[in-house]
């Protein structure tokens, strides 16, 4: 296993434009969660691109690398293990509170997806309470075709999908401790 | 059977009196992660039928005159063939490994198959129920469309379209496209052929007389599909990660306006008059009409789970 995953890391250094290929189907994966708070105090956490290590479990540090926090192009650096991912604001709307962002330098140890983008929305579901929706699209890890079992589309699902509940749990369990 | 016809014949005279009352436009959508075939009045969007179809299709191409739809389904191997007419499956055409984009050339009679897993395009004949011939390219195959004595195909990962010869089914040339070029578009009357380029964002305007490359148009994020019109005089490109269709002017060759849609917009088709554009949107799972002059959304309707549509997929009855 070990070996077809450093074949397929070093087929991605020795030609670039494979790194970026993908097979056919882009996946997706919607998890939702009812939040007992109003929908500004979630966007206040859940909205803030600097403030992810402050709800999201896996990552240790999450910091403002490029440009300004919470506008169009700006760049976190997400700390996993000992990992660091990159991840851009495509765009972010307050009023609306919608967050769309994508992964610019990400790792198929850490998370096993390509060409991940992501669209992150609150909004309010009664007296004192709100919705989070978390949306992913992305392509498995492995780009070509027969890919290795932890590198393929379920496993690049059930990631995300693993991913998304556990840190709207988290998010849940923050905003309403607070 | 003569009868019945005479009858059906003078009913839908009738009915043609008060045409756009009566009739529209069918929208058949495929929803590649809900696996089925959705279709819908082009106008309203009510759901007509649905129709299961497993294996992520993609996929449409329509035979306006024998009323047919053809469906890939690039995780089953299969292109699938619909009866718009009773809205129910036909048949089968197997391939060897699976297609994304496919395309029927005016005819109706030869359907060019891009087959990704086989890095080779096929071209089937659609009376005969035969493949006429394979033909191997360097890179896996995206998009595909028929020229003027020439067909087409991205060559997706070495940002290059193949031309074809359709006289020898040869690979005649290649030309130098943006970054990871998927949807293509032919554009008759201007001799020109545009590329969706999906890595680079950009539009390649390619000139099929000269074969080469005459202009690049900077259009959004993640570039898709591809329509054009003639009474419009504009090129339309769904932009996937931006949620937007990128008008540029098909005379100037200039980016004029930018129309919002709903999230990862993918298929586009202009309705018959070329007043209005659909787009099937993959993130929401939703089909926009939108007015092809101003942009205005005019109906957003729901299909099923991942709606895609790529290619033709609007059936005028």
């Amino acid at each position: 296993m070990k070996k077809s995953w450093a074949l397929a890391l070093i087929a991605g250094l020795v030609l670039p434009s494979l790194a970026l290929a993908h097979g056919p189907s882009r996946q997706k994966v919607k998890i939702e969660r009812e939040i007992n708070a109003p929908a500004e105090a979630v966007w206040a956490v859940a909205g803030d691109f600097a403030k992810l290590d402050q709800w999201l479990p896996p990552v240790s540090k999450s910091e403002i690398i490029s440009g300004e926090n919470n506008t169009a192009g700006a760049v976190r650096a997400v700390t996993v293990g000992d990992v660091v991912l990159e991840e851009t604001i495509k765009s972010i709307d307050n009023a609306k509170m919608v967050l769309k962002y994508k992964i610019t330098k990400g790792d198929v140890n850490v998370l096993p997806v390509n060409n991940y983008s992501s669209v992150l929305k609150v909004a309010p579901a009664g007296e004192g309470k709100s919705v989070v929706s978390w949306q992913g699209a992305f392509y498995r890890g492995y780009p070509n075709n027969d890919p290795p079992p932890e590198l393929n589309d379920e496993a690049a699902i059930k990631a995300v999908t693993g991913l998304y509940n556990l840190g709207l749990d988290n998010l849940k369990a923050v905003i309403e401790g607070q | 059977m003569s009868l019945t016809g005479a009858r059906l014949k003078v009913s839908g005279f009738f009915l043609c009196l008060f045409c756009h009352l009566a009739l529209a436009d069918t929208a058949v959508i495929t929803n590649q992660l809900a696996g089925t075939v959705t279709l819908h009045n082009a106008e309203s969007g009510e759901l007509l039928k649905r129709l299961p179809m497993d294996g992520k299709p993609v996929g449409v191409s329509i035979d306006q005159q024998r009323g047919l739809a053809y469906i890939s389904r690039p995780e089953r191997g299969l292109v699938s063939v619909l009866d718009l007419q009773t809205r129910e499956q036909v048949g089968d055409i197997l391939l060897k490994g699976g297609a994304v984009a496919i395309a029927l050339d005016s005819s109706g009679e030869r359907l060019a198959i891009s087959d990704w897993y086989d890095s080779a395009l096929y071209i089937y004949d659609t009376i005969g129920h035969v493949f006429i011939t394979r033909i191997p390219l360097e890179y896996a195959p995206a998009g595909v469309a028929w020229g003027d004595d020439a067909l087409y195909v991205a060559e997706r990962d070495g940002d290059q379209i193949a031309v074809i010869d359709t006289d020898v089914w040869q690979v005649l040339k290649r030309i130098a496209s943006g970054e990871h070029p998927f949807g293509l578009a032919y554009h008759a009357s201007a001799s020109r052929l545009y590329t969706a380029d999906v890595v680079s964002g950009t539009v390649t305007v390619i000139d099929t007389q000269q074969h080469r490359a005459i202009a690049s148009i900077a259009v959004d994020e993640s570039p898709y599909c591809i329509a054009v019109s003639d009474v419009q005089r504009r090129i339309y490109v769904t932009n996937q990660l931006e949620d937007t269709v990128s008008v540029i002017d098909s005379d100037r060759l200039e980016l004029v306006d930018t129309f919002d849609t709903d999230g990862y917009p993918e298929g586009i088709s202009l309705s018959a008059d070329e007043s209005e554009l659909l787009v099937a949107n993959w993130g929401d799972s939703t089909v926009l009409r939108l007015d092809a002059v101003s942009g205005e959304r005019l109906v957003g309707f729901a299909a099923d789970e991942g709606s895609r549509a790529v290619g033709n997929f609007l059936y005028r009855e």
